[in-house]
This record gives structure tokens, sequence and C-alpha cells, in this order.
């Protein structure tokens, strides 16, 4: 990168940290006049808008854009793509959709929960049981938002750029802080990579997450020296890696054929000194933290600072005598012209959205814009978000039979949720049994006999619900068979095993079995919530019509000649469903569940 | 054993693990081959008459066990004390272990009569290594060391397999590698014997299809869609289709993996769930909080069925999270013990009503020890550590291996900030485990890469 863009870079940082605090606020009371609880965004130089006019030919092709694109391609969304006539034009219109955050809608739902009322009646700044709103925010959005690029892009950033509500990991008490956290991950989603690096390092969730917040520089006797977690993940999983990588994501190998590490022990102490001095921003360094203001960004403290000259990456150093907020954008800036950054974020990008197995020559070409918009810019993440959909490997006709991804858990559900409807019931009574008053009633929630906040016990997965910032699962994971020989990497199948195929096939059962309705329902007055699988009953008169219509929403019009034979034979078994509508309604039921649970849905294409 | 020997078997697997890179299907039939070859070279071990199981106890993060297991004798305390500074244990609290040299945490008053009555040992000072290594030998790089030092998931892997890949192939791990081998001791050889409570490891994956992922609640499940059925009158209809489905052929690598994960999930699940149903509740108490001890009573359960299984041989695969303490680590790491503690000395206690505390060996394993400079309120990524072993079979009461001088820039650290190099290697901690589960020295050298490099491959610590 020249140097002027590093200059432009690191004004705009400064820039951010003179207008910092002006984000913040500490009353979460859900009121209507929600803050976004970051540092204010400076949009990067907007990158030319893209030629490419590439067209949508068909329904199956909108089908197959927009399971990569959104969480899940429904009848609506692929009528609305073809219209739009390329799929530029929809990308253009999802980068002016406006944003939905989640916290603003989480606070106010936690309100009328009481996850903001202690037992005896006071407030909390944050608690574990913001963790049932922020679920059901989370679901809402993912089903419903109508900026479903933006949301699906931050759900691969946050499988990349990971924090974790997990117990014993530091944030299962604080789960406003998680989904401000979200929020960050959701506004830099088309912004830049450097400032989102910047917003991740001084959240105050990811300060508890990887222990960032109050590390201090070597104090006087020189029994305590720096904490090196946020230095070694940042470098190791949200930036360039451990080992150097050419542009088209391959590693580079040194003459005796060994990876070339991109870092040694001696730079993460260096990096750890840079990461010191920072805090919660409405506690003093030593004070009790556990209710501070977890939604406006750490706070830098000085003398707890490490300012002496450091040795980064490359051998290039900081100098000596700079600020906690210098010393950062410093050494982000030096992380941030890594080589690396552009291979291994697209790379791990691509398997997100489009494939595990990208090429090369794919990942080369995504690299390629990640360090270049084509104005000079690195990190513009609508320029990588276009490459990686927009790819000639992503959008060819025929494709290598090592093509495609495991469809992730949540987006397995929330596919289903969209095609379906899934609407959450009114609660009509407050979420806790508590005395103390509060509690509106009449607000949404998902009910099922298993509450949404536990789905990841049957599913393995839930939103930021990792076992540990390495994620669900690793991007050069391999099971062991086939694909493993093969050389080939599928990172959703480390949570596939027998544990979670059983449960998870009888999570699925369940809901279709037993949340799923055929009639005229309203679902405010619905005890839990369901299905809306009154067209698909109505279609299941005719095997074809039916097969045809799960085909387009589900199978992106490729439902396999055999597949649509053992259904259509099940489905049209002489005298075991019959014409009344109860037995259209389980042929509905059947033909989808046992599509979902099918390798040509799962593995999507 | 015979260093050429074993040299030249491991010349045989590594031209194995050559042939497994190349993109085309036909490197699986190769592989298979191959893989035949190598079982039929391993040892018979159908003679068998004993039961023996071995459990894992995979501590994920990194355990700090210098503060674990802590120097008692006085002067070797303040020497300890003087390194860990505000985050020493103070020595009125340990709960000294006979002899007097060494202490545990106040969190493991189980773990301390445990040992103090013979049934748990430490073997100390073990971590990753390629070869032995020393702080000179470390620090002029003549020492051929593990990949990638200090990182989580690398340490995790050369932990679970003796070494890390370098290629997108990984290698199997030494808990499946044993049971590859073992699995002759038992009546099905297609039967899962290694079942893990935690998910997929690599530890578990061996060339054989033998580990299985339970549940660590409910053990294992019948697939209700599926479940075998007359009513409703649409249900044998609906197996039908979905056997038919998983039948389906594809040229996606991606989709037959998938096929064969539901395939062998439905075929392996019908006789484990039957025999599962039927086993007689554990009376022992577990503790009731958290999945630990879940997982530990599922083990207990499984293991009171092995001979309506007809097994001989099981291995299990339980893990615990947290261990990753960088910060509150007072707090926490104390929390972690307790679990620990109560969640081992449970199980302990169930295989003595099971009649199976001599067959039964539990040990722990972590991707690293933690520093022993301290960086306020934690420590960071290391690489030695301490571990536990208990069972009636172990040499318990001692502490095995030369204990490690707790001060920085002292002989054992690889620098300057209390890394501390193992004195011990992965290769030899296991091969002492598989030599207990019966194996021979020539299977073991075939498990474990790096055992042909050191004097020793049986650590002691079992009888």
């Amino acid at each position: 990168m020249s140097k002027k863009i590093r200059v432009t870079i690191l004004s705009i940082s400064l820039l951010t940290l003179t207008a910092c605090g002006g984000g913040g606020g500490s009353d979460n009371t859900g009121t209507s006049n929600p803050v976004i609880p970051t540092t204010p965004v400076i949009n990067p130089v907007i990158a030319t808008p893209s030629n490419n006019d590439t067209k949508v030919n068909s329904q199956s092709d909108a089908a197959k854009f927009l399971n990569r694109a959104t969480f899940g391609s429904t009848q609506d969304s692929i009528d609305q793509l073809l219209s739009r006539s390329t799929y530029q034009n929809w990308i253009n219109d999802q980068f002016n959709t406006a944003i939905t955050y989640h916290l603003p809608q989480v606070q106010s739902l936690g309100a009328k929960m009481c996850a903001n009322i202690n037992d005896d009646g006071t407030n909390r700044v944050d608690s574990w049981e913001y963790r049932f709103p922020r679920h059901h925010v989370w679901w809402e959005a993912a089903t419903k938002a109508n900026d479903q690029l933006r949301q699906r892009v931050a759900l691969a950033l946050s499988e990349i750029l990971v924090v974790s509500d997990s117990d014993g990991l530091g944030l299962s008490e604080y789960h406003l802080a998680v989904t401000s956290y979200y929020d960050v991950l959701i506004k830099h989603a088309f912004g830049n990579y450097r400032d989102l690096l910047e917003d991740v390092a001084l959240h105050p969730a990811m300060g508890d997450f990887l222990s960032m917040s109050r590390n201090q520089k070597e104090n006087v006797d020189g029994t305590i020296r720096p904490d090196e977690n946020f230095a070694r993940e940042n470098l190791q999983l949200f930036t360039i890696g451990v080992h150097e990588l050419n542009l088209d994501g391959t590693k580079k190998r040194d003459g005796s054929n060994n990876f070339i590490p991109t870092y040694n022990q001696k730079m993460i102490e260096e990096f750890a000194k840079v990461f010191t001095g920072w805090s919660y921003a409405d506690k003093e360094w030593r004070q009790w933290a556990g209710q501070a203001n977890r939604l406006v960004p750490l706070k830098a403290f000085e003398e707890y600072h490490d300012n002496s000259a450091k040795t980064l990456l490359n051998g290039e150093v900081s100098p000596s005598g700079q600020s906690a907020q210098q010393d950062l954008d410093f050494a982000l800036d030096n992380i941030f012209n890594h080589p690396n950054i552009a291979p291994y974020i697209s790379q791990q990008l691509i398997q997100r959205l489009v494939t595990s197995n990208p090429t090369p020559a794919y990942v080369a070409r995504v690299a390629e814009k990640f360090n270049d918009n084509g104005s000079g810019i690195k990190g513009d993440m609508k320029t990588v978000v276009s490459a990686i959909l927009l790819d000639e490997e992503a959008l060819a006709e025929t494709k290598p039979d090592s093509f495609g991804k495991l469809r992730e858990p949540m987006l397995r559900m929330s596919h289903l949720w969209r095609v379906f409807k899934m609407q959450p019931s009114l609660r009509t009574g407050h979420y806790w049994d508590s005395d103390n008053g509060c509690g509106q009633g009449n607000y949404p929630s998902y009910n099922f006999y298993q509450a949404v906040a536990q789905f990841n016990n049957s599913l393995g997965q839930g939103p930021l619900q990792a076992r540990s910032v390495f994620n669900f699962f690793r991007p050069d994971f391999s099971p062991t068979g086939l694909l493993n020989d093969n050389g080939l990497y599928a990172p959703e199948f480390q949570i596939i095993n027998e544990n979670t195929m059983v449960s998870s096939t009888n999570l699925y059962h369940l809901l279709v079995e037993r949340f799923a309705t055929d009639e005229t329902y309203t679902p405010a007055l619905e005890e839990y919530s369901k299905f809306d699988m009154r067209d698909v009953t109505d279609m299941a008169s005719d095997t074809d019509t039916l097969l045809d219509y799960l085909d387009l929403v589900l199978l992106n019009k490729e439902m396999s000649s055999s597949l649509r034979t053992i259904l259509a034979e099940h489905l049209d078994t002489p005298d075991v469903f019959g014409d009344a509508r109860e037995g259209q309604f389980q042929k509905a039921r059947e033909a989808i569940m046992l599509i979902i649970g099918s390798p040509e849905y799962l593995i999507q294409k | 054993m015979n260093k050429i020997q074993s040299q030249t078997r491991r010349h045989f697997l590594k031209k194995l693990a050559l042939g497994v890179g190349s993109a085309s299907l036909l490197a699986t039939q190769s592989k298979l081959q191959l893989m035949q070859s190598a079982m039929a070279m391993s040892t018979d071990y159908s003679g068998f008459a004993d039961h023996k199981s071995l459990v894992c106890i995979f501590l994920f993060g990194g355990n700090d066990s210098y503060n674990m297991l802590v120097p008692y004798e006085q002067a070797a305390y303040n020497q300890y004390n003087a390194v860990r500074s505000n985050l020493a244990i103070s020595r009125d609290s340990l709960l000294a272990l006979k002899g007097d040299q060494y202490a545990l945490h106040p969190s493991m008053p189980d773990m301390q009569a445990l040992y103090n009555t013979d049934n748990l040992a430490v073997m100390g000072n073990v971590g990753p290594l390629i070869q032995p290594t020393t702080r000179a030998e470390f620090q002029n790089e003549s020492a051929l060391l593990p990949a990638d030092l200090f990182s989580h998931n690398h340490q995790q892997e050369f932990w679970e397999t003796g070494t890390t890949a370098t290629g997108s192939t990984r290698q199997p791990g030494w808990g499946g590698r044993m049971m590859d081998m073992l699995i002759t001791a038992n009546a099905d050889q297609n039967s899962p014997a290694l079942f893990s409570l935690s998910g997929n490891s690599v530890w578990q994956r061996g060339n054989m299809p033998l580990d299985f992922v339970l549940n660590p609640y409910s053990g294992v499940e019948q697939i209700k869609a599926f479940e075998d059925q007359n009513w409703p009158r649409y249900k044998r209809s609906r197996i039908a289709a979905w056997q038919k489905i998983l039948q389906q052929s594809s040229p996606s690598l991606l989709n037959q993996q998938l096929s064969n994960t539901y395939i062998r999930t439905d075929e392996r699940i019908g006789n484990l769930v039957e025999q599962y149903a039927l086993a007689p509740e554990i009376t022992t108490v577990f503790p009731e909080e958290g999945s630990f001890s879940k997982q530990l009573s599922t083990v207990a359960k499984m293991i009171s069925i092995r001979e309506n299984l007809g097994m001989k041989r099981q291995i299990f695969f339980v893990g615990i999270g947290g261990w990753d303490t960088h910060g509150n680590q007072l707090t926490d790491h104390a929390e972690r013990l307790a679990t620990l503690n109560g969640g081992l000395s449970s199980f302990y206690k169930a295989t003595e009503e099971l009649g199976v505390e001599d067959s039964v060996t539990t040990f722990t394993a972590s991707e690293f020890g933690r520093t022993l400079s301290i960086n306020g309120d934690g420590t960071d990524h290391a690489w030695a550590g301490h571990h536990l072993v208990m069972g009636g079979a172990v040499n318990g009461g001692q502490i095995h291996g030369e204990m490690p001088e707790l001060v920085l820039d002292g002989p054992d650290d690889a620098q300057d900030t209390g890394r501390l190099i193992p004195k011990y290697g992965i290769d030899q901690y296991g091969a002492t485990l598989g030599k207990w589960m019966g194996m021979t020295d020539s299977d073991l050298l075939e498990i474990f890469p790096n055992l042909s490099n050191f004097n020793s491959t049986d650590l002691g610590f079992m009888s």
C-alpha cells in the first residue's frame, strides 16, 4: 500500500479519536433514541461503482446467488432479484438499504422481559437475561431484515473476529455488550476492514473476551509483563495468520520446503506492549468493572500504556513516546499493511459465503480487490463482497466436483424460517416470574418447546456462541474420509458428528411436525411459533406442483431427477395420505423434512 | 525395541502419507489398500481376556499446571512465590501431597486424597516435542521443534497427533490409531469403541471409523423421524424414501462425505441405543452443574455395558474448556480446578461402584502449560505442563519425571519469560498409556511419530 493511503487511514483514525465518546450513552433502558455504541464511522473513499453487468438469467441462478448473499432464498427474494436484472444492481440496492442494528431492539425487548432489572427492583447495566432478547432479535433480523447482505456478511465476520457468550469465556453475563459487538460487525460489513479492526480492538466485549481491557505495561519491580492474548489472536486469527501466504492464499515455503512463520514469540511480546493501557470508559483502572459501560469503546489510560519503541512486522519500529491511541493506530496499520491480510481474510470470506475450496485463482482475484478497490484503497468491504459474489467461479455454469459448502446449522434454520414465514407469538405476561411488577407483556417471542437461545444444544451452533476464539470450525478443517483423503477442506463438518446428526434431525422433525400449521392463524394469538404451511398444503393436492415449488425455494431448481422420483413415489403411495386436507398437509411436511435432510440440500452449491 | 525396524516402519508410513494428498478419487482407493496392509502388520490383540478403558480429559485452552501442582518444600515454594508474585497460591491454603515436597491447589481436596492413597499420580514436565530439547538447542535453533509453538490449535493438533499438518491433509490422532489396532480385542471389529463426549477431536480419528460422538446428557438417541415403526401409516414409506436418498450417487465429494456420515450414524446407533437403554443407573452421585460431570457419568455408563457390547478395550475423550486464563486467573482457574476435582472424584467412585477401578485409567491432556511470569491477573501461552493420571493401575502417590526449576531465564526456560521446555514428549506420555493398554512396542512406534527419538518409551507412571 502506498504511503499516501496509509496517511489517509491514519488521519481517519485520528478523527475517530477526537470524536470518541460521542456515540456513548449508558442509558440502556430501551429508550427510543438508540445509539450505535462504537466510534463514529467515517466512510472510506467510495469505490468506483463496479461495472459488473452479469445478468441474472434464471430463477435457478437467482436462488443460488441468494443462498450465498442472504439467509436463504424465498419466492419473493428470487422475484425481486430477477426484477433487478443484474446481480450488481441488487448488491448496490443492498449497499444503500437502511442498516438494521440489533442493540436498540435488544434493549427495548429486554426491558419488557425485565432483563434490565435486578430481583430487588434496582436497574442493572447488563445481564445474563439479555440472552433471550439477543437471540430473538438475531433470528428476527436474519429472517426478516431488508439489509440481508449486510446481516449475512456480519455473520461471516462474526466467525472470523470471534467473541462468544459461552460459559467460562467471560461474556456470559454481558449480552448487551455481545449485541453491541455484533453491531460493530454490521456497521463495518460495507465499510473498511481497517476501521473494523480498530473498533474490534477497542470494543469492551473483545476487551473482556481476549483480556485486552486493563492490559498493563511492565510494572516497576518487573513482576508483571503485558498480556499477550489479544496480540496473538489478533495476528493469528483476525488478520494475517501464522504462515506467509501468496496472493492466492497458498502458503509460501522456504528453501527447505517448510512454511514461513509470519511472526515469532518475541514479536507477540512486542505487540502485547502495543495493546496496553485500555480500560472501561466509565471506571477507574482498578475500580470494580462488573457493571461498567460495555457499550462505548475502551478508553486510554496513558499511565498503564507501554510507550517504548516496539519492533513490529517487517522490522517496522513504532517510535517511543507515542500515546496508547497512536501506538494502536501504528500497529494496526503495520498489520494491515502485511501482504497476508488480503488473501487470509478473502479466502475465509469466500468460504463463509460461497465455497469451502475456492481455487487459488479465485482467492487471488478477490485478494487483489482487497488490496486495491480500483481507487487505491485497501480493505474496502463493498468491493471485496462484490468480488466474492460476482466472481466467475461463483457464477460459472459448470463447477468442479469439489465446489460448494455444507450449509451451517444457523443458515439451514434461517432458510426454513424465511421460506415458511416463521412468526413469533405474543407473550401475554413477562418472561420472568418476578414479583417486582416489571414486565409489560405483549412482546413478541419465538416460543417452542426449546427456546431459540438453546438451539445450539441440538444444532452445534448459535449466533456468537462458539466454544472459543477459534470459532465453531476452522477454515482448514478436513473431515476424515473422502474429503481429507483428497486434500479438501470442509470447515462446517467440524461440528457434524453422530450426536449433532441425531439431535439436529430430531429438532427439525419436531419443528416440522409440531410447529407448523395449515390453517389461517394469527401468530400473535398463538402460544407457540409456527411455520406457515398453508400454501404448500394447497399445492400438495398435486405432487408435481408441490415439488416444483420446493425445488425452487429450497434447491435452487436443481433437484436431481432421482430425488424427485424418490419423493414422488413416497408422496403418491396409494392409500396413505388420502385426499383430506390433513393428508395434504402431511404430504407437504414429508417432502420438506426429506428435502432439508438430503445431502443435495445440505451441500449448498 | 529395535531402532532400525522402527525406521523402516516409519518409512512405510511416510509413503502411506504421501499417497494421501492427491486430488483424485484413486488416491482413496490406493490409500485403502495401503491401510489394509498397514493393519495387517499390527499386532493381533484378539487374545485379550481382560478389560481396560482409557479416558482422556482434554483441558482446552492450556492449563496453568504450575498453579495446580505447587512446590511445598519451603525453599522451592519461595522460588515459586517470587516468580508468581500476586498470582501465587498461599502456602497455607495448599493441599500437601504425601512426602510434603509438592502440594495441590486448594480446589482439589479429592485429588489430594486419591494421591495419598496411591490412586493418582502426577506426570511432570510433559509437552509437545519432536526430540529431547535443551535451552541451548532451542536458542541456537539446532533442535527440531514442533511447528507454531504457543498457538492453541497447532499445539492441540500436536498433542493429539504427534505432529502438525504440513499440507491440507491431517494425520490421524493417537487415540484413534490405538483403537485401529486394539479393535482386534473386541468381538465386533466394526463397532465403534472410541467414544467422544466432547464433539469431534483430532485425537479420536484413526484410519478406521471406530470413533463415535455421544451426547453428554443423553448418550445416544434414536433418530425419531426414521425410527422403525408401523404407525403412522406413512412411516415405512418415509423410511424407505430416506434410505434411497442416502444411497443416491453424486459426483460431489461433499455430498458423498455427508451421505457417508449419515449412513455411518444410522448403521451404528441402533445397537448402541438398545444397549445404552438397558444400562443400569450409576448410583454414584456426580456434581450437578455442568457438562463435564455429565460427560463422565455417561462414560461410566458406557463402561458398564462393555460386556454387552463385547468390548475388551474402550477409549473415551472428554473435554472441558475455559483454561485459557490470560485474565482473572485466581478466580477462574480455581473454579475450573474445582470442577475437574469434583468430576474426576465422582468418576473414580463410579469405577469403584462398577468394580473396574483397576482397569480404567484417566489422564489429563492440555495443549500447553502457561508462562511462569504473569501479566497482572493471568498467564500466557507456554509449553511444558504437569498432568494427572488416575486409577487403580497407576503408580500412584508419586510425582514422575524430573521437575523443572521455577525461575525465569533458568536452565529450563526457552527464553526469559518462563516458557519452560518440556523434559518429556507427548509421544512418551501416550506410549506409556498405550503400553498399559497392552500394546506392543512396535505398534506404539508406528502410532507415535517421534517416539524413536527418545531414550525411554515408558515413563513409569503405570504399573
